[in-house]
């Protein structure tokens, strides 16, 4: 049986390598986990972003360039109000007067950064007040910026959906070229064909992870604790693959459904990143929040065995209800 | 005449395949989630671990100071800097503030961050504490004035903020990935190569499939505009928008699905659009980042014009010189489709 499985999995690699799709699906996350590197960087770099003209003096802009980004024009006048009036956020600022200044705004900044740039204005022309008090600032030693902790995240755990997804389109093109209802007249057991399609779907993410967390330079991972999170959410999103492929009779459908699928995927995601704790609870029904709540204690160090143990599982719980759920139909689509 | 024959039975067919029920479940969804499971106002702004170790009267006048703030409501008052760093282990996006008297006797405000923030981020706090400080001051000069070019702005809720993104995303794109799969469909079934023997043109055949998607799209956007935005939006220019916004998307799908001849080898290209296309709302949500080659990816300014239209007084300049813009473009890769189409369509 095992040699069938896996000639059932040879058979889609070879495929795909000809579609050049498994090519895409393996190489994705690493290239998307190499631009995610080069970002990070620059995110959270300039909180701040100005555009001065010329009569603002030489002194000012440097002084500027300590606390922000900062884009000198080479006209006055107007040219201040059209760049503010750009796509992105950045305030205008002019010099109105020996020592005064003038900030341009379009109105749609962010909410409070004008009134931030009038203070450091304010610290710059008073800086020859002696104040009562000093500042300083000091830090605890973290490092991890917050898109690099939840951009391995997603990446991971949306790449490991990707295998269910390349099973369901497969699996509709097979229904429809009827090669799948000659699995019924072939000699590989229904087992051993569901296992060869599902093998891929499951061990490249696994494959992905490793590569994703290793570009994005992360150390100290238990990837022991990776490999268990990242197979429970691969073995749902291959079920789910599986579910609406059988259950689809052409791909404009399978197409559609799967564009459902990507709702509770991201929502989960999302919700578990920007929701207050207190809003959690109402995630807890998606297999995608567990597996990224696991993958995000691990990339910060947090994660114990009792923990990871514990969401992978509520996912293998979750898959095993879908499944129990859905089997009859499972079965009666690939006949 | 044509056009319309191949439109109205692709309309049917969608019935036929519950594609379109497929498309409003999701538009339904989407609704019921943002109006009834999340607030509207669901981002957090994270806490701020203070401790103030001074002697009195220092010390009530610093806790007034800050009891009075616009950040009174982020302050959670802790008893040792030991304490500060524990809780800051415990949320990595919140700070500190440490209020002491150093050892020459001055008081110093120690804002305790995490590690992560960029150089520039620092000094900006540092600077924007002393320029604070200076207000107080008896000899303080007010020099700056702050000039306001659209008029003031209202905030939008985070819930309409999300709104742009499913309406780019969902229905100005939906066509990207479903006109593959309906052109796929048609191959396999032979109703493609039909064209090459009857008097129903290449162009009709696309043209009803931009319809198609124009319909959905149109749909779906209107539908979840008036669950959400309801009064709020400018239905109008909205409607004109995202017309545009849709025969863009689907003429991009058309394009790439003539370079293919099935769908697994289309769903390569079509995930890497997908991908560079959905890039631009790391900008739309993050705009202190906003580098020009993610504002060039045609949904930034997609998603900003639509955002627009959220606002009470919008640009419509802006707008309407985004939507001009698409239906170029849309016009552009139409006809490079049908120059594929017709070189690739042989019987």
């Amino acid at each position: 049986m095992l040699r069938k499985i896996l000639r059932i999995a040879g058979r889609d690699v070879r495929s795909g390598l000809r579609d050049n799709i498994i090519v895409y699906v393996i190489l994705a996350p690493f290239l998307s986990a190499l631009i995610l590197r080069g970002l990070i960087p620059s995110v959270g770099a300039n909180v701040l972003q100005m555009a001065v003209d010329p009569s603002v003096e030489p002194a000012v802009v440097e002084y500027l360039e300590t606390i922000g980004k900062v884009e000198v024009l080479e006209a006055n006048g107007e040219a201040l109000e059209r760049r503010v009036r750009a796509t992105d956020d950045v305030f205008g600022l002019r010099q109105a007067g020996e020592g005064s200044f003038e900030i341009v705004k379009e109105g749609n900044e962010q909410e409070g950064m004008d009134e931030i740039f009038e203070l450091v204005l304010d610290a710059y022309v008073n800086q020859d007040l002696e104040l009562p008090m000093d500042a300083l600032v000091s830090d605890i030693g973290w490092k991890l910026p917050p898109l690099k902790q939840f951009g391995a995240s997603v990446l991971v755990v949306f790449m490991s959906v990707f295998g269910g997804m390349v099973i369901l389109i497969n699996l509709v093109e097979e229904k429809q070229d009827n090669t799948l209802s000659a699995m019924n007249v072939a000699p590989v057991s229904r087992k051993a064909f569901v296992i060869g399609k599902g093998l891929l779907g499951v061990v490249i993410p696994v494959i992905h992870a490793f590569g994703v967390l290793l570009i994005l330079g992360f150390e100290g991972l238990n990837y022991g604790m990776v490999t268990v999170a990242i197979f429970s959410i691969a073995l749902i999103s291959v079920l789910i693959g599986f579910v609406i492929g059988v259950m689809n009779d052409n791909v404009i459908s399978a197409a559609s459904s799967m564009k459902v699928l990507f709702v509770p995927i991201l929502a989960s995601i999302m919700g578990a990143i920007f929701l207050a704790d207190k809003w959690h609870p109402l995630l807890y029904w998606s297999p995608f929040y567990w597996a990224f709540d696991s993958m995000n204690r691990i990339v910060l160090l947090e994660a114990t065995w009792g923990v990871v143990l514990r969401n992978t599982g509520i996912v293998l719980a979750i898959t095993a209800v879908v499944f129990a759920l859905l089997s009859r139909r499972i079965a009666r689509g690939l006949n | 005449m044509k056009f319309l024959t191949t439109f109205l039975k692709d309309l049917k067919l969608s019935f036929r395949t519950f594609y379109i029920y497929i498309e409003i479940a999701l538009a339904v969804i989407f609704i019921l989630v943002m109006l009834f499971v999340l607030p509207e106002n669901f981002t957090t702004e994270h806490d701020i671990y203070t401790l103030i170790e001074l002697e009195e009267p220092a010390y009530s006048s610093v806790r007034t100071l800050f009891d009075e703030g616009a950040e009174a409501d982020r302050l959670i008052y802790l008893d040792s800097r030991e304490a500060i760093e524990n809780a800051l282990l415990e949320d990595r996006e919140a700070a500190g503030i440490h209020v002491f008297r150093s050892a020459e006797g001055r008081i110093t405000y120690d804002f305790v961050l995490q590690g992560y923030e960029s150089p520039k981020l620092v000094e900006l706090l540092k600077q924007t504490f002393i320029g604070d400080l200076t207000t107080y001051m008896p000899d303080y000069e007010d020099q700056v004035s702050i000039t306001t070019l659209g008029g003031a702005r209202e905030k939008l809720s985070d819930r309409l903020t999300v709104l742009p993104v499913f309406l780019v995303l969902n229905s100005a794109f939906t066509g990207l990935f479903i006109v593959a799969a309906y052109i796929f469909m048609d191959k396999d079934e032979g109703t493609i190569k039909a064209l090459t023997v009857t008097p129903a043109k290449i162009s009709d055949y696309l043209l009803a499939k931009l319809g198609m998607m124009l319909v959905m799209g149109m749909l779906t956007s209107l539908l979840v505009t008036l669950a959400i935005a309801r009064g709020s939006a400018h239905y109008g220019p909205l409607m004109i928008f995202m017309a545009a916004a849709n025969l863009f998307g689907t003429a991009i799908g058309l394009l790439l699905t003539s370079f293919y001849d099935d769908l697994m080898k289309a769903m390569s290209s079509i995930f890497v659009v997908v991908f560079v296309l959905a890039f631009s709302t790391i900008s739309y949500f993050m705009p202190s980042f906003s580098p020009l080659i993610i504002r060039m990816i045609p949904t930034y300014p997609m998603l900003v014009s639509i955002r627009e239209l959220l606002y009470q007084q919008p640009n419509l300049t802006y707008v309407y010189a985004t939507a001009g813009g698409l239906l170029a473009g849309a016009a552009l890769i139409f006809m490079l489709a049908l120059y594929r189409f017709k070189k690739t369509l042989t019987v």
